[in-house]
């Protein structure tokens, strides 16, 4: 056998491998949008944490962390720090969320808006614009597996029908099994990618330099400015503190994030999951060596190629069958967050869109059934957007995250301060995505690098907030 | 300490195990924590 075959087909079985275990691990069960939704709010602390690495480590948390320290440098610090930053925010702000959902029976994340503004038209737009935000972060992923498999073909095949392939198999796959399978298929996925990362964070730098310490000393020698935030350049500092923070604040906002707080059995389970998951962002600090090493090892990489530059190095130096197993573990690290995308934004839809505004499938069974529906269709839709336009991708990881952190005001407020009305936060939420739209499509700003999404979640609280005090004025 | 510090200790010396100081930095307050979470949580826990 080629080189590329050996390693394609390692990869075609560790995913067929996973759905095959996921499929046998959860066994047979009922049906019920909540079984199927958030998998019977019954997941205990490990499976929770399993689920939860699962879905926030992805092939671009991966290949992208290795690509900006490759790329960028110092930069990519901030992908350590910003999900520390989150677990600590959803230590405070989960259980409340968790509470809310078990006391009236909430499903999706725009649920919660509909039962503490009492609007279903709020809960239907929060829908929609989940909907709309999600499908580029579901395209991002097949970018992420071209990326694999390109590399693990040896360049030598169009990745793209592999690619389409894969992902259709996924979207029947979350089909079948819903938010459980998905939290199966995890438990593979977390393992093979903790392995993947050990060997290109640890054994990389060992390897080619001797430790990762004497990694460091060759880099600080052919490129001394590369470990620090440079204030002159398109990332000073004040771009590190506003990014962190708005992609804090955003990490739990995600339609599938709260089917996954949704499913623990009990707000504790939340809590130890906070304390325990920023462990697992040091291992990102191993894909920052491995970004490292690759740019001493195969330097000359421009702009989006960056990501492939770990990738590259396991492919000239390691045998195919290392490069399959590798390759295997980011496929699944693109594929498992996909699916608990694709059934965050298709619950939310078939619930909030379909459901309650037009009165179509409102029985239990008739519901589980239009979700899973909407589950391929979305599917469907998300890989025709990734045909047609597939350049603008990393913008759109951006705006996804300055979309969804707009719902924040809205959710943290919901819970802390019971006199903001459904009115102010619509108002907010508004005025957040025009101003992220404005400045994302319109001339460019020199706001001296602090984050747009950020700016513009200042405008959404200052409007929030000022809505709320003036009717309260209003009804005295 | 992960976020608005970050700009004071934008540096590389001292090293730390031959990372530069600032991403030995990050990744001391990312090891603590949980450390924090926990203690907060044991407190939590007994009232």
């Amino acid at each position: 056998m080629s080189p590329a075959a050996v390693a394609l087909s390692i990869v075609a079985a560790t995913v067929v491998g996973t759905i095959v275990f996921a499929l046998i691990g959860m066994g047979r069960l009922p049906s019920t949008p909540a079984q199927y939704i958030v998998g019977g709010r019954s997941f205990g602390a490990l499976f929770l944490w399993i689920l939860l690495a699962g879905e926030i480590y992805t092939s671009f948390t991966f290949l992208g962390a290795a690509g900006w320290a490759y790329g960028k440098g110092a930069p990519a610090f901030y992908i350590l720090a910003y999900g520390t930053v989150a677990y600590i925010i959803s230590y405070f702000l989960l259980p409340p969320i968790w509470r809310l959902g078990k006391e009236r029976g909430l499903l999706t994340s725009a649920d919660f808006f509909v039962d503490r503004y009492g609007s279903r038209w709020l809960g239907g737009a929060i829908a929609i614009v989940q909907f709309l935000l999600i499908v580029p972060y579901v395209t991002l992923q097949l970018t992420g597996m071209q990326i694999l498999l390109t590399l693990a073909g040896y360049g030598r095949y169009n990745a793209t029908v592999a690619v389409g392939i894969a992902f259709l198999i996924m979207a029947f796959f979350v089909f079948t099994a819903g938010l459980r399978g998905t939290a199966w298929a995890s438990v593979i996925k977390d393992a093979l990618v903790l392995g993947a990362v050990i060997f290109a964070g640890i054994f990389l730098p060992i390897h080619f330099f001797g430790s990762p310490a004497a990694l460091f000393d060759r880099l600080l020698v052919a490129h001394p400015s590369w470990l620090t935030l440079q204030s002159a350049g398109d990332y000073p500092p004040i771009w590190y503190v506003s990014t962190v923070l708005l992609t804090a604040v955003g990490f739990y906002m995600g339609p599938h994030s709260f089917a996954a707080v949704y499913s623990a059995n009990s707000a504790d389970t939340l809590r130890r999951n906070a304390i325990f998951l920023p462990l697992y962002q040091l291992v990102l600090m191993l894909m920052f060596f491995a970004g490292f090493t690759a740019l001493l090892i195969v330097p000359g990489l421009r702009g989006a190629d960056a990501d492939q530059s770990f990738m590259l190095v396991v492919q000239h130096f390691y045998a195919p069958w290392v490069l399959g197993l590798v390759a295997g573990a980011g496929a699944l690290a693109a594929l498992v967050p996909a699916s608990g995308q694709l059934l965050g934004a298709a619950s939310v839809l078939s619930k909030n869109v379909l459901g309650d505004l037009f009165n179509i499938a409102t029985t239990d069974r008739a519901r589980t059934a239009a979700t899973r529906l909407l589950v391929v269709v979305i599917a469907i839709l998300a890989l025709g957007l990734w045909l047609s336009a597939r350049t603008t991708l990393v913008d759109l990881l951006l705006l996804y995250y300055n979309g969804i952190t707009q719902m924040a005001p809205g959710v943290v407020f919901g819970l802390v301060w019971p006199r903001v009305r459904g009115v102010a936060v619509a108002a907010g939420i508004a005025a957040g995505l025009i101003v992220v739209a404005i400045l994302h499509y319109g001339p460019a700003l020199n706001a001296h690098g602090l984050n747009i999404g950020f700016f513009a979640l200042g405008i959404n609280l200052v409007i929030c907030v000022g809505i709320t005090l003036l009717t309260k004025q209003k009804a005295r | 300490m992960l976020t608005v510090a970050v700009p004071f200790v934008n540096r590389l010396e001292p090293r730390i195990f031959g990372l530069p100081f600032i991403l030995a930095w990050i990744a001391f307050w990312v090891f603590v924590s949980p450390l924090f979470l926990y203690t907060i949580y044991r407190i939590d826990a007994r009232r």
